[in-house]
């Protein structure tokens, strides 16, 4: 239900604003990580490292990229893969809360980002960035192309594969999960692994958007991924991708929204923060009624 | 004769305590054993031995005539054909029943890399209606009752085809005729050549199934027996190491009911959220335990928790000690002495990991005189309750979770006898409970009555609506059917009553 009231809403930018055209353009990266995000959500955990991979992701690319565009994606991926088998480590055989865990990393990164790339800059391969920004006649081709394959890579993944079912399973209740025979902490470490890598795959996007190197930019981010996710009815066990696609739509598009309504930029946590409290308080009204 | 599984010398030890202690036995292909003993006897660790949750500390073990180690469950299914139906519910409510069925075993179910999920409905479905369920599998499991589930997580067994079934308390929830239906699979094993492992508190029940009997003490094998030829009583005295059957206290059958006082009545109770009740009118004197009974889910526990003040939405009056009172919360009710037992009370009532003691605070935290708890007159009361009622522990901070089922009932049982009530809403107390602890609940109940309070309780054992109360209210579907008095009260008498309308 909630599926179609994001729907809804989102037309409705589309048709005040027009700007639909950017609106894919805009939203990858967020969908990228917000994959990342809704997969170790519903293991159970959290992982508060996604923003910050993506700023990383923005400034290894834009520090490598001279060398050659392909070893630079490469180094890329194996650096979102990196952090996030870092926090699956720490996670599954440290013990260590998500939410502890991945703010540490968070940090950490974070210092890392600054220090490599501390002012925005740096080089990305042009051939690159015009291949993510491709337009035809004002429809950004390349992104559409990404958002319906990572669209339809995460929904498949989280309802029609094993390993999909197999997070459900751990994030709704670990011991039982674990009585069946679900290699638990194999299931747990996967989870913070994909979402670095998909994080990181969506700096590589987000680098190619800007042509730059940030290592401030990818904060937002977080804050985004996450707001979609629970927006989108998705916690441990429970929800989907599906729903939150037209979630992060809608976060991506409240910006705009609000610049066309002459209100300051401020207002964009105002009304991400207003919005997110009452979904879920509908939410939370229709599952209690339910079960 | 083939042996199929050969266990020398079994001994598990924990940090504190030895569970099993150098169990030695045999088990033959195509029988049914029963295993039985107290709780803490060691059923559950030595089953878990077999599923493989555990891993004996000294010992050996033979499946089929190989050593085996068995490291984990998926493994105890796979390599040695042991599967069967955990005491404790292994389905993950967010996921529906067919998903749950198939857990980790979705690859049979691919159709070009992704799951089908029509054929693993289909066949979900198909296996369920083999065990007699017909329900939706789409169904989040969390929605589904406990004998439901317990259903459900059989016919997942039985999918796997094992070698060795493993029961444990299965029968707690379900009604006569799943059991029945339960059993006839379990003999079918039998017949096909594999071997059942049955283990019930409800002996009856194991002397009805069984070819042989297992029954451990303190973490020993003190005797194995051939079914036929021993008694209920026979198995009580392995068990618990007394000559001594499962007695009930003495009851005043001569009572004349009708001169003593009413403390607690309820006219017309009516209500369709969360389960039906029908005008329902009744009775609770002074010094008396009414026992509400028939087939399960006919409205008994809800009748409890509507007197109690746990369901705001009714209709209908209640009125104690004569004067009408609002349940509308529990708090209502505990200010004029009316305290519900659930029969959930791992949920419901104890934190689990909080002490003994604390858990003995919790109802009377919010009547601690300027809000300050005094830690000696807490243990001191907490002493008391130790002794009166036999509450094994090692000490009053033991986390309650660490307590057998008996003890957290002892637990439970004090908390609620602390704040001095009139009236007792029990609710199935005895549940999981091992004969000996049965028994002193039995004994505290009718030591409370004669002091006065009266009791109000749910019971689900034949044996114990028989034998405990002063009197019986049949329910069915939501309306009190029948008042039996327990004078001369016969089993057949009391079980027509279940299936009247």
């Amino acid at each position: 239900m909630l599926f179609w009231a994001s729907c809804i809403s989102v037309i409705k930018e589309f048709q005040i604003l027009y700007t639909y055209r950017s609106l894919l353009l805009l939203a990858s990266p967020l969908l990228f990580a917000a994959l990342g995000e809704t997969i170790v959500i519903i293991s159970g955990g959290f992982d508060l490292s996604v923003g910050v991979i993506v700023s990383s992701a923005t400034a290894i690319a834009s520090l490598t990229m001279y060398l050659d565009p392909l070893l630079s994606i490469a180094l890329v991926l194996i650096f979102g893969a990196a952090i996030g088998t870092i926090n699956g480590l720490g996670v599954v055989k440290g013990r260590i809360d998500s939410f502890i865990m991945t703010l540490g990393t968070m940090f950490a990164v974070n210092g890392v980002a600054l220090v490599i790339r501390p002012e925005p800059g740096g080089y990305i391969d042009p051939t690159f960035s015009q291949l993510i920004l491709y337009t035809v006649s004002g429809f950004p081709v390349t992104s559409i192309i990404l958002f319906v394959i990572v669209s339809v890579t995460g929904v498949a993944l989280l309802q029609r594969r094993n390993f999909g079912r197999e997070l459900y399973a751990v994030g709704g209740d670990k011991e039982r999960a674990r009585r069946a025979g679900i290699k638990v902490d194999q299931v747990e470490f996967l989870a913070y692994v994909i979402s670095g890598i998909c994080s990181a795959m969506g700096g590589l996007v987000l680098a190619g958007q800007i042509s730059t190197g940030d290592a401030t930019i990818g904060l937002p981010y977080l804050f985004n991924a996450f707001i979609a996710v629970v927006l989108g009815g998705t916690l441990a066990g429970v929800g989907g991708f599906l729903q939150v696609i037209p979630a992060v739509l809608l976060m991506t598009s409240i910006p705009s929204l609000i610049r066309f309504l002459e209100m300051t930029s401020w207002y964009d946590f105002v009304v991400k923060g207003i919005i997110l409290i009452a979904v879920v308080a509908v939410q939370q009204r229709i599952t209690r009624r339910r079960l | 004769m083939t042996v199929v599984v050969e266990a020398q010398r079994i001994t598990k030890e924990f940090p504190a305590v030895r569970a099993l202690d150098e169990v030695t036995f045999c088990l033959e292909k195509a029988a049914i054993y029963g295993l039985v003993g107290e709780n803490g006897a060691g059923k559950s660790t030595l089953l878990n031995i077999l599923f493989g949750v555990f891993q004996a500390t000294r010992g050996e073990l033979k499946v089929a005539g190989e050593k085996a180690d068995i490291r984990n469950p998926a493994q105890a299914r796979e390599q040695y054909g042991i599967d069967g139906v955990f005491q404790s519910p292994t389905c993950i409510p967010t996921l529906s029943v067919a998903e749950n069925m198939f857990l980790g075993e979705e690859a049979a179910f691919h159709k070009r890399g992704l799951i089908d999920f029509r054929k693993l409905h289909d066949r979900a479905g198909e296996l369920l209606s083999a065990v007699g369920l017909d329900i939706d599998v789409t169904l989040p499991a969390g929605r589904l009752s406990s004998a439901e589930l317990k259903l459900v997580e059989f016919a997942k067994a039985l999918s796997h085809d094992p070698e060795i079934m493993i029961l444990d308390e299965v029968t707690a929830a379900l009604e006569r005729d799943d059991i029945r239906r339960l059993f006839e699979m379990i003999r079918n094993l039998k017949r096909e050549g594999k071997t059942a492992i049955f283990v019930s508190h409800r002996l009856r029940e194991v002397l009805e199934v069984t070819d042989s009997c297992l029954v451990l003490r303190d973490g020993r094998l003190v005797g194995s027996v051939k079914t036929h030829d021993v008694k209920e009583d026979d198995l009580i005295e392995l068990m618990t190491g007394q000559r001594k059957g499962l007695t009930f206290p003495e009851r005043d059958t001569g009572k004349r009911w009708e001169e003593t006082q009413v403390v607690l009545s309820a006219r017309g109770l009516d209500m369709s959220k969360p389960a039906v009740l029908k005008d329902v009118d009744i009775d609770l004197r002074r010094g008396e335990i009414v026992a509400l009974a028939g087939l399960r889910g006919q409205g008994q526990s809800d009748l409890l928790k509507c007197i109690a003040g746990l369901i705001p939405d009714y209709r209908g009056r209640i009125y104690v000690d004569g004067k009408e009172v609002e349940m509308k919360k529990p708090a209502s009710a505990i200010r004029r002495g009316v305290v519900h037992i659930s029969d959930n009370k791992e949920k419901e009532e104890l934190c689990l990991t909080l002490s003994v003691l604390r858990n003995l605070a919790l109802a009377k935290l919010s009547s601690i005189p300027r809000g300050l708890i005094r830690l000696k007159k807490e243990i001191q009361d907490a002493e008391a309750f130790r002794s009166m009622f036999g509450i094994e522990t090692p000490s009053l901070h033991q986390q309650v979770l660490n307590l057998s089922g008996g003890n957290r009932q002892k637990v439970v049982l004090s908390k609620w006898i602390r704040m001095k009530p009139r009236v007792i809403l029990a609710d199935q107390p005895t549940t999981g409970l091992d004969v000996g602890a049965k028994m002193d609940v039995y004994r505290i109940l009718r030591e409370l009555a004669n002091e006065g309070l009266s009791i109000l309780t749910v019971l689900t054992e034949m044996e114990e609506v028989l034998n405990l109360p002063d009197r019986v209210l049949v329910m069915r579907e939501g309306q009190i059917v029948r008042q039996l008095s327990s004078q001369g009260l016969s089993e057949d008498e009391l079980l027509r009553s279940y299936f009247e309308k």
